[in-house]
């Protein structure tokens, strides 16, 4: 059995406990669903005020806002337990991962898996689904799906790694935990607007060092036929996927550097 | 052939201090420092020490957790550290305070996940868990949330959890740290079984003198990161007098008394503190001198602790 069968089966569990308890789920998802819907109303407010966003529309906004928040929400259900390593880390409680037969990163993302995360996947696949098709007029063909899919599966591996990065931190300085909060919920913020409305340095940052600007920015401003912003090739913005893979592997390696430098709580 | 070995290990640990604004020192601190010891297969081994001796560092080396700075460190033949995930199906560890169940599943979840992490087969891990659920009783509440268990309730479940895939060695930090005496002698008798009938290798640290003689075969001892001490527990116990202290509150202030095979300790107006050695008086020949000179209005008798001994041993020894 992989790493990965035991993340499905110690997740299962989980559901299965999670689910016993149905109005409280229920209720949970729901909070998450209006919670987020403030993000929405944000727009929509920003939008009573002016007519275009750095050349968007509330349209193309709301667009980027949906698939965002879906590479978001789909990165935080599956990777949502990194929050805990700092305090893991501060309780000594992330030896018992260590000195177990699987991989720690793992074990790490399946200690912690709530369903009721998934909240916030259902409440921005709605946006998407109902502005391609209302206001967009997308046809929905096997290729649009597969489009859009690719960019929310990568836009998830880009936030994720940059999360895992920041969730290293906390194996090399203490009580970092505030730090590895302002990578995860400042990065859903930037990626929810067009990149261009930004400070220049800030554009800078999250194409070339953190490549957040990938999730689903580029590629949509691509597929709306935006201005390229630093005159990149245009169709440079298509390669979030190569994007993502290159910054999988980079946080794989942060971890695994990480993990070798740990020396646990508690001498 | 022994299972566990350390050869002349040392561990250090850099320490970052803060001089003024911007200035830090960097200083290296040596937690462990060559210790060498070997323990055969079946031992059952009090490893003690004050706070800070370097007792959690040698376990988290010996559990693969942290890499020794010098020396070699041997479990089941292997180098824990760099074999990690091969040397974890060996051995069991429960760390007292630390958790190792799913705070918020019922407890069988946490052994069903168990058994998958350590891949055991099937029809073992029944067999298995039936045996664990019957000698530490735990089948009243194996369906509860571990986080409605009582602290007992919980401490059985983590030794089973610890023993769920059938390890050769079992590692325990303070196994009965704040349990009942009840749930204590229930843990005791656990831990003597699986000793005696599996053969399982354990390392314990405790603070509690009754998990020592009744459970430990042989004891270690470490100050300052070195081992200051090494041998058969009825040999240790027999080396070092280890003294009672009785405490008694007298009716009025009195002189100190002198009475043969006792030292009068503190004189604090009607209190007094003695303190003797077992084997030279009795405590009831003790109370009944100081009866006979003044009027006792309390008393409490405090029999050696885990930290008297290791006083002791390494007083002795440095």
């Amino acid at each position: 059995m992989s790493s990965v069968t035991i993340y499905v089966r110690l997740v299962r569990l989980q559901v299965r406990s999670q689910l016993q308890y149905t109005a409280n789920f229920l209720m949970s998802i729901l909070a998450t669903f209006l919670f987020t819907s403030l993000d929405l109303a944000t727009i929509l407010v920003i939008f009573s005020n002016v007519r275009t966003l750095g050349g968007w529309t509330a349209q193309q906004v709301l667009l980027l806002y949906g698939a965002a928040a879906s590479s978001y929400a789909l990165a935080d259900m599956l990777l949502g337990s990194l929050d805990r390593l700092p305090q893991l880390i501060r309780e000594g409680n992330f030896d018992s991962m260590l000195f177990r037969p699987r991989s720690p990163f793992f074990q790490l993302l399946a200690s912690d898996f709530m369903l009721s995360r998934s909240g916030r996947l259902i409440q921005s696949i709605i946006v998407v689904i109902v502005i391609c098709t209302v206001y967009i007029h997308i046809a929905w063909t096997a290729g649009a799906i597969l489009i859009l899919m690719a960019a929310v599966i990568s836009g998830a591996v880009i936030l994720g790694s940059v999360w895992v990065a920041g969730a290293c931190i906390s194996f090399w300085i203490e009580g970092a935990s505030e730090f590895v909060n302002t990578f995860s919920s400042g990065a859903l913020f930037v990626t929810q607007y067009p990149i261009n409305i930004y400070a220049q340095w800030l554009q800078i940052a999250v194409t070339f060092i953190l490549p957040i600007g990938f999730v689903i920015f580029m590629p949509a401003s691509y597929l709306l036929h935006k201005a390229p912003i630093f005159d990149m090739p245009s169709v440079l913005r298509l390669f979030s996927p190569l994007v993502a893979i290159l910054a999988a592997a980079a946080a794989t390696a942060l971890w695994r550097l990480s993990i070798r430098h740990y020396r646990s709580a508690g001498g | 052939m022994s299972i566990i070995e350390l050869k002349h290990v040392t561990r250090l640990f850099i320490v970052r201090e803060r001089k003024g604004v911007l200035r830090r020192e960097q200083r290296n601190v040596k937690a462990v420092r060559d210790i060498s010891f070997s323990i055969a297969p079946g031992e059952f081994v009090g490893y003690l020490g004050a706070n800070g001796a370097g007792k959690s560092t040698t376990i988290k080396m010996l559990t693969g957790i942290l890499a020794p700075s010098s020396g070699e460190v041997k479990v089941c033949g292997k180098d824990p550290f760099r074999n990690r995930r091969e040397v974890a199906y060996h051995f069991g560890a429960m760390f007292g305070q630390r958790m190792q169940l799913w705070w918020d599943l019922p407890l069988i979840d946490s052994f069903d996940q168990l058994h998958y992490i350590y891949r055991v087969p099937g029809d073992q891990y029944r067999a298995r868990l039936e045996e664990l659920v019957e000698i530490l009783d735990l089948s009243s509440f194996l369906k509860v949330a571990v986080r409605q268990l009582s602290l007992g309730q919980r401490i059985r479940g983590e030794l089973a959890a610890a023993m769920i895939h059938t390890p050769e060695i079992l590692f325990l930090d303070e196994p009965t740290i704040g349990l009942d005496l009840v749930a204590k002698e229930r843990v005791r008798e656990f831990l003597t079984q699986i000793n005696r009938r599996h053969n399982v290798t354990v390392m314990l640290t405790t603070h509690d003198m009754a998990d020592l003689e009744r459970m430990c075969s042989r004891l270690i001892v470490l100050a300052g990161g070195q081992t200051v001490s090494d041998g058969p527990l009825g040999e240790l116990f027999g080396a070092y007098k280890l003294e009672r202290t009785l405490t008694v509150d007298l009716s009025e202030p009195c002189e100190a008394m002198i009475i043969p095979g006792a030292r009068s300790v503190t004189i604090d107006g009607p209190r007094q503190v003695f303190r003797f050695v077992a084997q030279d008086l009795s405590s009831a020949d003790l109370i009944a001198q100081v009866a006979a000179r003044a009027k006792i209005i309390d008393l409490t008798l405090k029999e050696p602790d885990v930290e008297d001994l290791v006083r002791a041993i390494t007083k002795a020894e440095s």
